[in-house]
């Protein structure tokens, strides 16, 4: 417990550092603003396992759809950055025909049918980031700041598995800035504190079914606090930008996730995200 | 430089990638016959729910059917010990499928009642038709189109999704509107394996003229033996627009099951339903699937469901009042007579 609360002191601690500095420090940087918007496709390459459901590892291998959203104001850097993608994964589960009974009223008999189960996982996160530029110069600019993320994972299988989380991240970016048409810049962050939802213990349960049939919304609420003790997650990503003209790059980038949640059954998440895609650049400062 | 540092961090992404695919663990091919039976059994040790209704002592199952177990054993030795093992609990929710074998723990001494849609549907029926993907078939009496009948063969089609109510419901509405004139049904559910929650209830309410509390549910909730969730009351309610209010006669036998069952404790709950057939089931808990790491699946009842009144009729099944029991014969059957309906006839 003394672990989370120094680092929950820390999280509050940068926050009120940037209130601080925005209002004292850089007052006379320019107000010039861009925005770099850049749409890109993806491999998603990873794999997850949800001892909720069964101590089974689903191997997934996903088109992942990316929208990123990178914002400059004087010292401040604004990312938002939207994920999604949708896989039928591989595993046991999915690879393995098995033999079951079923019943046919028309003859009233019983009989023996072969079926494979069809899993399927939908993944989405949206991530909103602040950061303020404390060191490097305009060639290796560094940052510190917040992230908010949101990180939903469904399954379908033989029954529908959620979890979802809600979480602040304390994060660090670097970037490296080589010449005027390249940037290549990488970001760190974790999470410290957040808010979950997990299957219930057995996997599924009376409130859940009962909510999930009059009012889905209700489920988020059956969510807890989360913090360092029940989940471990780790995000880095890697992005190079090649700018060609000035309104317009070539942006390619990875994003690396880890996570694991230990309540009220361990879910273990890996994943590891190829994308490539354009950017397109508004604002008062289109010169980089 | 920029190669340096490029090649640095695609280096990092890789090491740090390859070395986490160890973190999700749960491969398949690090198992043996001893792990999987003891995955089993831990997992039914955690999560099982009746085992103090079925006065069960777990522990010593698995210490019955432990020394059986041994790393050199073939896939159909262990598959023929662990059936026995889930069979000590007989429940037809539990159930263990492998490739070439299949085993449902309350049905190895199954007997399959005497019914056949077919029959009713040829001999008794004028006017026939199926609705809400197959899943109604419909029609009226030639006897006395005065009558009608419906068949709901489950609560549940095709893939389940987060949805708990699925769209081919709604086509109950078209069928009640068609038997609008008749004086009573004949509400067949005999063979009906069950679904989804929200289709039963949503069903029923078209067949409800008061609101009532038809069953109170507990789902474990941690690995103690008496770790349950607080109940959950699931009630049925009259639907708006169109639905049945005047006489049903519901017909169960003992392939009614699960969901099929909770449909019977709600229309129970209702003044102008009668029950008639024979015993049901018995197979009310939630069954939620695993998968053994070698793609062998089992299913586990995580709940405890009683009817309004506390009464549980795991096992025994919801039977019939004794004057409106009815059984069929295979002979009976056979020879394209359905003692079951024709005593539902009886009841109008």
């Amino acid at each position: 417990m003394k672990c989370i609360k120094k680092i929950t002191l820390a999280a509050v601690s940068c926050i009120c550092l940037f209130t601080v500095v925005q209002n004292t420090g850089y007052a006379d940087e320019k107000k010039a603003w861009n925005a770099d918007v850049s749409f890109s496709v993806g491999l998603n390459e990873g794999g997850y396992n949800e001892l909720a459901y069964s101590d089974c590892a689903q191997s997934v291998s996903a088109v992942s759809w990316n929208l990123q959203a990178d914002v400059t104001k004087d010292r401040f850097l604004h990312k938002l950055k939207i994920l999604f993608y949708y896989d039928k994964p591989e595993s046991v589960l999915s690879d393995t025909a098995v033999l079951n009974q079923d019943y046919d009223a028309l003859s009233g008999k019983m009989y023996y049918a072969v079926s494979t189960t069809s899993v399927q996982a939908y993944r989405g996160a949206v991530e909103y980031g602040c950061f303020y530029s404390l060191w490097g110069g305009k060639q290796f600019p560094g940052s510190v700041g917040g992230v908010i993320r949101s990180d939903a994972f469904i399954q379908l299988a033989h029954y529908p598995v959620v979890t979802a989380a809600v979480s602040f991240c304390p994060a660090v970016t670097q970037s490296w800035v080589p010449d005027k048409e390249n940037r290549i810049s990488c970001t760190l962050s974790f999470p410290v504190i957040g808010w979950a939802l997990r299957p219930p213990y057995a996997g599924a349960d009376g409130l859940m079914i009962e909510y999930a049939e009059k009012s889905p919304l209700k489920i988020l609420g059956m969510g807890g606090f989360t913090s360092l003790h029940n989940y471990q997650c780790v995000n880095f990503s890697v992005d190079w930008t090649h700018r060609v003209k000035t309104w317009l790059a070539v942006r390619a980038g990875a994003d690396f996730y880890m996570s694991r949640f230990t309540e009220p059954e361990e879910r273990r998440s890996v994943e590891i995200n190829f994308r490539a895609g354009m950017e397109f650049r508004f604002g008062k400062n289109r010169r980089r | 430089m920029k190669r340096t540092i490029l090649y640095g961090l695609l280096s990092c992404m890789l090491i740090f990638f390859v070395s986490s695919c160890s973190f999700i663990g749960g491969q398949e091919d690090d198992y043996t016959p001893t792990m999987l039976f003891n995955s089993m059994w831990e997992n039914y040790d955690k999560t099982y729910a009746l085992f103090d209704i079925k006065n069960i002592d777990w522990n010593s199952v698995k210490t019955k059917y432990a020394p059986e177990i041994s790393d050199g054993m073939s896939s159909a030795e262990l598959f023929d010990v662990c059936a026995d093992m889930i069979c000590e609990l007989n429940d037809r929710h539990v159930y263990l499928e492998a490739p070439f074998d299949y085993c449902n723990s309350g049905g190895r001494f199954e007997t399959v009642e005497p019914f056949s849609l077919q029959t009713v549907i040829s001999n008794y029926l004028t006017d026939s038709g199926t609705a809400g993907r197959g899943m109604f078939t419909y029609g009226r009496l030639k006897s006395d189109t005065s009558t009608g009948y419906i068949y709901i063969a489950g609560f549940s089609y095709g893939k389940t999704t987060l949805e708990q109510t699925q769209d081919w419901t709604s086509d109950i509405n078209s069928v009640l509107e068609k038997l609008s004139d008749t004086d009573a049904i004949i509400l067949d559910i005999r063979g009906n394996r069950g679904g989804l929650a929200g289709n039963v209830s949503y069903l029923a309410s078209k067949f409800a003229s008061e609101e009532k509390v038809y069953a109170v549910t507990r789902t474990k909730n941690g690995s103690g033996s008496s770790d349950f969730s607080d109940p959950v009351e699931l009630s049925v309610e009259p639907a708006d627009g169109t639905r049945y209010t005047k006489k049903v006669i519901l017909v169960t036998n003992g392939q009614t099951i699960s969901g099929g069952e909770y449909f019977v404790l709600a229309l129970r709950t209702q003044s102008h339903v009668i029950q008639t057939g024979s015993t049901t089931a018995g197979a009310f808990s939630l069954s939620l699937e695993r998968v053994l790491p070698n793609g062998w699946r089992y299913s586990v009842s995580v709940q405890q469901v009683t009817d309004a009144a506390g009464v549980c009729y795991e096992n025994a099944g919801i039977r019939p009042d004794d004057a409106d029991f009815v059984e069929n014969t295979a002979a009976g059957v056979a020879s394209g007579t359905d003692t079951q309906f024709e005593y539902a006839l009886s009841l109008k």
